[in-house]
């Protein structure tokens, strides 16, 4: 554990606290909120490669879109190199909501205290609780019997269309056998190689007579040419027909001998038929057999009796109504009947001065949050935030739509630098040519277009964009994710090398284990907006601890077969896996630098088993 | 002896393209038998889909037919007409493609797609298709299938729609089902799932698969038999724990260290360049101007098939008795030492 000791001590580059994005749409009923990051917190220490892992959806890709301000965050602030960069606010409204709804809380417990008479109150409140949720489950009761009542009417239309349905499914089938063995015994009649030869012949008159039609038409040949070419034509197709039939004579002949005749065919029809209503007439008595064993309930008795139970029911609930308005008559009455505060002998003077501190309190309170939300829109607005979040620098996932087609490898570098501003265009090119060379690209390219450039070189373009601010922090979004096997080493070791040669910070956002494991120091896995495990990436890989982690580790295909052939998955379903319903999970720290995201049950039991498997393994406190 | 289902014999195919004659494949041999999983491997461009796509006739109009023999159930499918084609393509072999999304419907319920295969190809009634097509979503592990047969496509995810995918090619008891990258487009945790299902339908019914992908993992995880393609051609095959524990071709030693496993160190061994353009196939070993291995043949001649043993072949000059005696990658041999022990936790 020495080492996270270290990274203690190293400089904090992003500090994100408690940052949530949560997406709306819709209005009234129809509004729906994606919480698609929901309270993440972490730091990313410099020069450091920070992972973040997790499947489509969990919210990776929300997470470094917010930091880098491509989304307004909901709530939590980011901080770049310890300035403020990035806050949402909308948090904070919430908040002062809260502090109304206290202060009001507040002021309702004075005015009980000069009434006196709260506890009356309070027991009559118990009371129409009570009497509400009474008639609540008589309701649901009436509900029950009245389906009960119904039930030998609803099994027997079940029962009959079930078997009306089975009937229809078998008469079906018949129809279909029978079809497919009229086809065949029709198929029998038919003169195979007569069909043929009648085919060959009329393709070649349809042939015989289009040729003669163009023939007939053109106009660029000589009226007797023509006339000479239909004659051969008409020679050469009656050769043809001649060598058809010479062909195919002898062959229908001899086939003629193997076919049946028709009224043989027709009196195999004929039985099929028969057979195929004999079948179907069995099936009909069949379905109107069990029809008939299906006992018909005696329908108008029992809606007699549905009847009378339902107004023997209304009776009740009118009943149950009547004792609550009677309830809260009463507790009208109390209320009205509060006798005045001098005969209490309260000093209603002191509840003023209660009263006003109260709403003292409220106001400054309020003007408190309100100043943080002017300083956080100030802060999102704010030019040195804007300076600050230049050092910060984004590398996108897919390499085709994220550069300009219509600019130049240069004018896309160059860019930043533009918009900047500060530069002669000499100075950008110069640049621009530096970068391109320290990304494995030569100098030249700076004048191509995107488009001439095969996919490595463009995420190699990519990066030289986001390098060329000289930023100490990078977001790398899935940067690899779109590019093919063999092009996907070169860019991994591109961006180590870079890393140690600029000394650069870098959020790696990936899907990908196996080559976050490679390249990450630190690794945090997201699950449904939230980080559910946090630690280092090779304490990480050898000793998961959430659930979730381990499931998702366990899937991940190995190039080795021996151990896929034999592979064991473990499945992770959290409504069966945690039970959140008294203790809410918190992100805690179990051993020094691993976090996971568990409530104290399970923090406890984690912790015993991570004792007892890593004893005798080394020295952990 | 195994029972030959399929037969690829010296197949070649060129595309037509603006700049020129584009060499997709040139000259793929390979067979595939009863109840067995080849895996064809490759990088993007390698001529992978191209194969699968001949084999079902379903080609771009640009394409030429060069040479080669399809053989399946005494017919050559290089040959046959769109007619005969179209008896066999989704009866007897059939495909599952990369994207569920764009592969099926989306303004259709799922359960008319299904029952579409049936009674379009056996002409079954409509009340018997409902009731097989229940059967079908229910043995791809899709719940509630009385409910879901009436659903859209979008109404799923991403897995689920790959489920129905899989339940259409299926329908009609195809004999060969060729899967393009079918997990390509899902999560790991789906991924792992939908390989299973794969693998547990190869048993039951005896199905031959052909599965296309670039992914190793996944490889290792479904082949019984690997084909290694590059710029066209196939360059090595064998079983699988051949090629990941003995591979020959510097090619399949370059994959297989260019992805980071748990016995790789804290260097990738990266394959430098980019493959050929293939309207221009270079003269000699297509991989020579990539190969760390390259000798001085490859770049003048293209190797021929040398066998290591029965069932594993590779097309390396490295082979040749000649050749001179080249050290492994370091982590082609971490891979063999540590043969089934690679996994994540304890």
């Amino acid at each position: 554990m020495e080492n996270n000791h270290v990274i203690d001590n190293r400089k904090v580059v992003l500090e994100v606290d408690n940052l949530k994005k949560h997406f709306t749409s819709g209005t009234g009923k129809n509004k729906l909120i994606v919480p698609a990051v929901d309270g993440v917190s972490f730091n990313v220490y410099e020069r450091e490669v920070f992972g973040v892992v997790g499947e489509s959806g969990c919210g990776k890709t929300t997470t470094g879109r917010t930091v880098m301000k491509l989304y307004s965050a909901t709530e939590g602030t980011v901080k770049l190199n310890g300035d403020i960069i990035s806050a949402g606010y909308k948090g904070i409204e919430r908040q002062i909501e809260e502090v109304k709804k206290e202060a009001k809380k507040r002021l309702i417990e004075v005015d009980k205290h000069a009434e006196g008479v709260h506890t009356i109150n309070e027991e009559l409140k118990y009371n129409l609780i009570d009497a509400e949720y009474q008639l609540k489950q008589l309701k649901a009761e009436h509900k029950e019997k009245l389906k009960e009542l119904r039930k030998p009417l609803d099994d027997y239309r079940n029962e009959s269309y079930r078997i009306k349905n089975s009937y229809e499914l078998e008469v079906a089938k018949i129809e279909h056998r029978y079809n497919l063995a009229v086809e065949k015994v029709k198929s029998t009649t038919i003169n195979a190689v007569e069909e043929e030869y009648k085919q060959e012949v009329s393709r070649n008159k349809l042939g015989f007579s289009r040729k003669t039609d163009g023939l007939k038409s053109s106009a660029a040949l000589e009226k007797d040419v023509i006339e000479q070419r239909l004659k051969d034509l008409k020679a050469h197709y009656d050769e043809i027909f001649r060598e058809l039939e010479e062909k195919y004579k002898p062959l229908i002949a001899e086939a003629e001998g193997k076919i049946s005749s028709k009224s043989t065919a027709n009196h195999e029809i004929k039985a099929l038929t028969a057979e195929k209503k004999n079948q179907i007439a069995a099936e009909k008595k069949l379905y109107k057999d069990s029809l008939a064993k299906l006992k018909k309930p005696n329908a108008t008795a029992i809606k007699k009796t549905i009847s009378d139970e339902k107004s023997k029911q209304k009776e009740e609930i009118n009943k149950s109504k009547n004792s609550i308005a009677e309830l809260k008559k009463k507790a009208k009455e109390a209320v009205s009947k509060v006798p005045s505060n001098n005969d209490l002998g309260v000093d209603l003077a002191e509840l003023e001065i209660q009263k006003k501190e109260i709403s003292n309190w409220q106001k400054e309170e309020i003007n408190k949050l309100r100043n943080k939300i002017t300083e956080y829109k100030e802060v999102n607005k704010s030019q040195a935030a804007l300076e600050t979040s230049r050092k910060m620098q984004m590398i996108f996932q897919d390499p085709i739509s994220s550069l300009n087609p219509r600019h130049t490898v240069e004018e896309i570098i160059g860019e930043g630098l533009v918009i900047k501003g500060g530069y002669t265009k000499d100075q950008i090119k110069d640049k621009v040519a530096e970068m391109l060379e320290k990304v494995g690209l030569q100098s030249s390219y700076a004048t191509r277009y995107p488009h001439e450039f095969s996919g490595g070189q463009r995420q190699r373009i990519g990066i030289a964009r986001a390098l060329i601010m000289d930023p100490d922090f990078v977001i790398a979004d899935e940067p690899i994710s779109a590019l093919d096997v063999s092009i996907r080493a070169q860019v991994i070791n591109l961006l180590h090398n870079l890393k140690d040669e600029l000394g650069l910070t870098i959020m790696f956002i990936a899907h990908d284990l196996s080559v976050v494991r490679f390249f990450c120091d630190r690794i945090a896995v997201m699950y449904y907006g939230r980080i559910v495990e946090m630690a280092d990436s090779e304490e990480l890989f050898n000793n998961p601890m959430h659930p979730y982690t381990k499931s998702l580790l366990s899937a991940v295909p190995q190039p080795d077969p021996d151990y896929e052939k034999n592979r064991i998955k473990i499945d992770y379903n959290p409504a069966t896996a945690h039970d959140y319903r008294h203790d809410m999970p918190v992100l805690r720290e179990i051993v020094p630098g691993h976090s996971i995201f568990v409530n104290n049950a399970e923090f406890e039991q984690i912790k015993k088993e991570y004792f007892e498997t890593t004893e005798g393994l080394g020295d952990v406190q | 002896m195994k029972q030959k289902v399929l037969e690829v014999k010296d197949l070649a195919i060129s595309f037509k393209t603006q700049y020129g004659i584009l060499h997709a494949i040139r000259g793929v041999s390979f067979d595939l038998y009863k109840g067995e999983t080849l895996a064809i491997v490759g990088e993007s461009g390698s001529g992978k889909s191209v194969s699968a796509k001949t084999i079902l006739g379903l080609l771009a109009g640009n394409s030429i037919y060069e040479s080669g023999e399809i053989n399946f159930d005494g017919l050559d499918l290089t040959q046959v007409d769109e007619e005969a084609m179209h008896s066999i393509r989704g009866s007897k072999i059939s495909m599952i493609f990369q994207d569920p999304m764009s592969s099926l419907n989306p303004i259709q319920p799922v359960g008319k797609q299904i029952a579409e295969a049936l009674i379009n190809k056996q002409g079954m009634p409509k009340a018997m298709a409902k009731e097989r097509v229940i059967e079908l979503l229910t043995r791809v592990g899709i719940s509630e299938p009385e409910k879901r047969f009436n659903q859209y496509p979008h109404q799923f995810s991403g897995g689920m729609r790959q489920r129905i995918v899989i339940a259409i090619a299926l329908a009609n008891n195809a004999e060969i089902l060729i899967c393009d990258e079918p997990t390509t487009a899902l999560d790991v945790t789906i991924q792992g799932k939908i390989l299973e299902l794969i693998n547990e339908l190869k048993l039951q019914r005896e199905l031959s698969i052909i599965f296309i992908t670039h992914d190793l993992g996944v490889v290792a995880n479904v082949a019984d038999r690997v084909a290694v393609m590059y710029a066209g051609k196939i360059v090595e095959y064998g079983n699988t724990e051949e090629i990941f524990y003995d591979p020959k071709h510097p090619y399949t030693w370059a994959l297989l260290s260019s992805m980071p496993n748990l016995a790789t160190s804290k260097h990738l061994d990266a394959i430098s360049g980019t493959p050929p353009n293939m309207i221009f196939p270079p003269k000699g070993d297509a991989f020579a101007p990539r190969n760390k291995y390259a000798m001085k043949i490859d770049f003048e001649e293209q190797p021929p098939m040398f066998k290591v043993t029965d069932t594993h072949y590779a097309a390396t000059w490295l082979l040749h008795p000649d050749a001179p005696k080249v050290q492994l990658p370091e982590a082609t041999i971490r891979l063999r030492e540590n043969r089934g022990k690679l996994h994540y936790g304890k």
